[in-house]
């Protein structure tokens, strides 16, 4: 199987497993090796603080020449993240560069979990109350971590 | 692995610092890019440029411009390449001696100083793999560690084999090694998993296959005991016939017996009282006797004596004590046959394309010796059995109806003409029924003869006619098959050629109704006939007359027969083998047919020698008496017919055919009158319920007429075909788009419709018929309707448009109507049948797609019985199904394949006065005549387009004297059978 995938995927992985970030885990699937299992912390001192949040992370079969596709599986307040998930993040966009990793993709989502870009909306909605009412949105959005993003 | 020793620590950092970002690997022919960012040079920056040649530096995002000569024209950055370059350098290391188990620790120490305790703690993380490791080193470090630095990083650490990819890598690497390893194993497993079920499918699948091989085997077997059964009862039938004919032939002696005995207690009595009389008279002393008297007494005396001298020789005592009974049966032949009987072909076959089957053949060689048609030779049927199957063994099942039947047929032969080595048994058998008896009236006859048929029981045959029989018998041969074939052609259609198989036909079946005279005196000085060509005209006509006696009579015992002996040195049977098939195929239900074939058959019966030429004449015939005396008639007019027209040889002229028709019903009559006492009737209908139920005489047409084109006489893919009462043949031209219309010998009548949408125009007509009053109701097929033509061809009503609801139609094929007026269209592409009242309005509708009882699949055409039964022809489904004129289901009947009573894309059916069901089976390109309860009575037909033969059948109809005129589409022509 290995033969199949590429060498540098494999590489990530093994230092995924090796080395996990701290606050992410991340575990190929079973039956897909491009196919990841990924649950993130919410970062300290944010709303999202002591939520569990789990994502997918497919690599497609350009990677590491085009971006990974991430999506929140957890219900998540965010301004950059809409309701199914999608996360609006320039790297896993027209920034993707082929020096970037899934740990440091991982990471980039972390760090916008801490600090969420009204500014550049996937979520309108969520934005708006982010840029209106930033006191509430924080509320609603660790309202939604306790509901959804604990004991799981 | 952090807080490792400095070394270790830095030498990783320097490691990290050595990797392409792109791929993860230690660098590669580093180039460095204007941005001071280092990646490899292939594949990482040979991805990366982009379609307008630049590269955007996936450290910084900076876009450099890639020069001229590619990646390869960037600079290459030393600085790495000497680090890259550095663990080879340091390569050759302090020797290490050998190793064993006690100072590996040590020799780890030794070889990698500090990192000793990485490798211990390694082996404590992991102890499974420290183990293997530990192992593996025992027996080869020595050698890799002198060798080389890690494979991976290239640094002088300790150093041990890679028990995976045989490479030496450092314990750091091997770390990150076996984890991969271990996430292979990891993947492999999961896949393997995930293969798993490849292996149960492969069980379930051989599992299946097994239980297949069982229900195969299962089927087989039941196929044989079905077919073995099949014979086991038919050769019981066989001997409950052979036994009734045994009682029967009993019963006639002993009633001739009977007669004897009273003819000689009469004599008794009458020569007792003579004695008496002539002693009184004697006695009487003194009365004178009269000299006169006295010479007279003494006159009768001697007649007396001479009488009794007669009984006491023996020889006048008409015993028929010569007609024994002797059961003949061939049973070496028999029995080899049977020993032969069915035959187990293990077939390669082509993946699962056949289900695997038995194949009953009987042996081809004893089968067939005989069988100069290939069409029904069993050979040539399991010929293309087998070479249809290639690979992949099964049982084939193919087993050939025919190739049974003939079997079948072969076993009835063996029993019938034992005598007769070379005759083909297909052709024996003809007369299954009469077979045996025959034999015995062989025997009977031939004892007669020698006995010189002195007494009244005995045939009034003199041997002298007897000659002219056999020389009559002996010069007419059946030329060839397709001369008796055509003769029974003739017969068909009214006799109308006298050749010389012919004429032997007629001889021998005048014969044959001699014999059936037998018992009865025969006038000797009736006139022969001038018009009968044959030279034993004489004899016909004594059997003319026989056979009206006989009838007068309503012998049953009639069985016994003389012999006819005909020293045939041609075997013209082996031709007959076709039509002898069907007729034995229908054998036990069909009268008409056992009784044409003796009648016409006769002359077929070709004998080697003298002795095997006997035909023998059946017994059991007395019940079909009036069959027989009916084709015995019809066969002399035809005899008695003085014309050329051979059916056969000159298809393609109708006009002498009816000319020639009529020409026999007229004087068939007229003789008929002459001859005929009472009860027979002549008449037209029952000439023509006769000729009707001969379905298993139709193998030939009589008629062909039209080809491709487009003028008169043309057709150009006829479909649809009605009569009208007129009996005339309508023909649905379907693709010129016309009516045309001929009478019942194909002469072209008119025509009617062109091409269009308006009213009176067709667009692809296909089904058409007639109702009760004249009517002419057509489906124009692409226009989705029904249009209605009064008979003179003018449009009257057209109704339906194209669509699926109630009176919409879509592709509307077949049509018919029912005694009341009711008009039932095939809806073809709605799968269902509509109905509708005689002015177009929608009554009802029933069936809709599928296979289940009452559902369609593409009907094409239909019928409606004169007991108001809906016959449909459901083509996708391969059956016919039975409704009642509402709808209801009622029962159904074929199935898809070759065999008899099977078929293929059934199209066109009609539905005969007697209820009898023919059906055009096209994808078998032949044609089935069911009872009107669904069972098989016969068929005809084969691909082709020679005489007979049909590529693509389409609509079906019978003509008023019975012939049945199909639609022969691809050969754009129409036959009449």
């Amino acid at each position: 199987m290995a033969a199949g995938l590429p060498r540098r995927i494999i590489k990530e992985t093994q230092r995924l497993m090796q080395e996990p970030v701290p606050g992410i885990v991340a575990l190929p699937d079973e039956g897909n090796a491009r196919y990841f299992h990924v649950v993130v912390a919410g970062p300290s001192e944010s709303p999202y603080e002591s939520g569990t949040f789990k994502l997918e992370l497919f690599l497609p079969e350009e990677y590491p020449m085009s971006a990974p596709k991430v999506r929140f599986m957890t219900k998540i307040y965010h301004p950059n993240i809409d309701k199914l998930g999608r996360i609006c993040l320039d790297i896993l966009k027209d920034k993707w560069s082929p020096a970037l990793q899934i740990r440091t993709v991982l990471l980039s989502i972390q760090a916008l979990l801490s600090a969420p870009n009204p500014d550049d909306p996937l979520a309108n909605d969520v934005a708006e109350q982010w840029k209106t009412n930033e006191s509430k949105a924080i509320q609603t959005a660790k309202q939604w971590t306790k509901t959804y993003a604990t004991d799981n | 692995m952090a807080d490792d020793s400095n070394l270790s620590y830095s030498a990783q950092q320097i490691d990290e610092l050595l990797r392409c970002s792109i791929c993860l690997d230690r660098l590669k022919s580093p180039k460095l890019l204007p941005c001071q960012h280092t990646f490899c040079e292939s594949p990482c920056l040979q991805q990366l440029v982009d379609r307008f040649h630049q590269i955007k530096c996936p450290e910084c995002r900076q876009g450099h411009r890639v020069p001229y000569g590619g990646v390869s024209a960037f600079p290459t950055n030393r600085t790495i390449l000497n680090f890259l370059d550095l663990p080879a350098q340091a390569r050759p290391l302090p020797p290490v001696p050998n190793q064993t188990n006690d100072t590996a620790g040590d020799v780890l120490a030794e070889a990698s100083g500090g990192t000793g305790a990485t490798s211990n703690q390694a082996n404590n993380n992991s102890p499974r793999q420290g183990e293997n490791a530990q192992n593996r080193e025992n027996t080869t470090q020595s050698n890799e560690g002198q060798r080389s630095g890690c494979g991976a990083c290239s640094r002088q650490l300790s150093l041990s084999r890679c028990p995976h990819c045989d490479m030496v890598i450092c314990e750091t690497c091997k770390r990150s090694h076996m984890d991969q390893t271990r996430l292979d194993i990891n993947r492999i497993v999961s896949q393997l998993r995930r293969g798993i079920p490849a292996f149960s499918d492969a069980v379930s699948v051989i599992e299946n296959k097994s239980e297949q091989l069982h229900q195969r085997a299962e089927a087989g077997k039941a196929e044989i005991t079905e077919t073995i059964e099949r014979y086991i009862s038919e050769l019981r039938n066989r001997q409950r016939l052979l036994h009734s004919e045994v009682q029967m032939w009993l019963l006639g002696e002993i009633r001739s017996l009977r007669m004897l005995q009273e003819n000689v207690e009469v004599e008794l009595a009458s020569t007792a009282s003579f004695c008496e009389s002539t002693e009184s008279v004697l006695q009487r002393p003194n009365q004178s006797i009269p000299d006169d008297d006295l010479v007279d007494l003494r006159r009768q005396c001697t007649n007396h004596m001479e009488i009794i001298r007669g009984y006491e020789g023996g020889n006048a005592i008409r015993l028929p004590r010569e007609r024994r009974v002797e059961v003949a049966f061939e049973g070496n032949r028999f029995s080899q046959v049977i020993s032969n009987f069915g035959e187990l072909t293990v077939i390669e076959q082509n993946e699962s394309e056949s289900s695997g089957n038995s194949n009953i053949n009987s042996d081809p060689s004893s089968l067939n010796s005989r069988s100069s048609s290939s069409r029904e030779s069993s050979p040539a049927v399991f010929g293309s059995n087998s070479g249809n199957n290639d690979s992949s063994s099964n049982i084939n099942q193919g087993r050939n109806q025919s190739s049974i039947d003939s079997a079948l047929l072969a076993i009835g032969s063996g029993v019938n003409v034992s005598s007769r080595p070379g005759y083909s048994r297909t052709g024996a058998d003809r007369d299954d029924t009469g077979g045996t008896s025959g034999r015995h009236g062989n025997n009977s006859s031939s004892n007669n003869g020698a006995s010189g048929h002195s007494s009244d029981l005995t045939p009034r045959v003199t041997p002298r006619e007897r000659m002219a029989g056999y020389i009559a018998g002996g010069s007419s041969v059946a030329p060839s098959p397709r001369a008796t074939r055509e003769r029974t052609a003739g017969l068909m259609m009214g006799g109308v050629s006298i050749e010389p198989g012919t004429s032997s036909g007629d001889n021998s079946a005048s014969e044959r109704r001699r014999n059936l005279s037998w018992e009865l005196p025969v006038d000797f000085s009736y006139p022969p006939r001038n018009d009968l060509r044959v030279g034993n005209g004489n004899q016909s006509h004594q059997n003319r007359r026989s056979l009206q006696e006989r009838r007068r009579h309503n012998l049953s015992d009639s069985g016994l027969v003389v012999n006819n002996r005909q020293n045939n040195p041609r075997r013209g049977n082996e031709t007959r083998n076709q039509s002898d098939r069907r007729r034995n195929l229908t054998r036990n239900q069909t009268v008409p047919s056992t009784s044409s074939q003796n009648a016409s058959g006769q002359d077929v019966v070709a004998s080697t020698s003298a002795e095997s030429s006997e035909r023998p004449q059946g017994i059991t015939r007395s019940r079909t008496f009036t069959r027989e005396e009916f084709q015995a008639i019809r066969e002399e007019d035809n005899v008695s017919r003085a014309s050329t027209a051979d059916p056969v040889t000159r298809p393609r002229e109708p006009i002498r055919f009816d000319v020639d028709l009529r020409g026999n019903h007229s004087n068939g009559d007229a003789e008929e009158t002459t001859y005929r006492v009472g009860n027979i009737d002549g008449g037209e209908s029952t000439r023509v319920n006769v000729a009707r139920n001969i379905y298993q005489d139709k193998g030939r047409a009589i008629i062909r007429f039209g080809h491709r084109g487009h003028n008169e006489n043309e057709f150009v893919w006829p479909r649809g075909l009605t009569i009208s009462r007129s009996d005339q043949i309508y023909v649905a031209d379907s693709s010129n788009h016309r009516v045309q219309v001929f009478d019942n010998i194909g002469t072209y009548v008119k025509s009617f419709g062109s091409y269009g949408q308006d009213v009176g125009e067709f667009d692809c007509l296909a089904g058409i018929t007639m109702n009760t009053m004249g009517e002419i109701l057509i489906t124009d097929r692409y226009n989705h309707r029904v249009q209605v033509f009064d008979p003179s061809g003018n449009c009257q009503l057209e109704f339906g448009e194209e669509g699926a609801g109630d009176g919409q139609m879509s592709y509307p094929w077949g049509i018919a109507c029912d005694s009341m007026g009711f008009i039932y269209v095939c809806d073809k592409e709605n799968h269902r049948i509509q109905v509708f009242q005689s002015n177009g309005v929608f009554a009802r509708k029933f069936g809709r797609l599928g296979r289940q009882n009452g559902q369609f699949e593409n009907p094409h055409y239909l019928a409606i019985s004169s007991d108001n039964k809906v016959y449909v022809s459901d083509c996708g489904n391969h059956r016919i199904q039975v409704f009642s004129i509402y709808g209801d289901y009622i029962f159904q009947f074929g199935s898809i394949g070759t065999m008899q009573g099977q078929m293929k894309h059934p199209k066109g059916i009609a539905i005969d006065d007697q209820g009898f069901v023919v059906i055009a089976d096209s994808g078998n390109n032949r044609i089935q005549v069911f009872r009107g309860d669904g069972r098989f009575y016969c068929m005809f037909g084969s691909y082709g387009s020679d005489n007979g033969q049909f590529k693509g059948l389409e609509g079906l109809a019978i003509l008023g004297n019975g012939n049945v005129a199909v639609c022969d589409r691809e050969n754009h022509r129409v036959q009449i059978f």
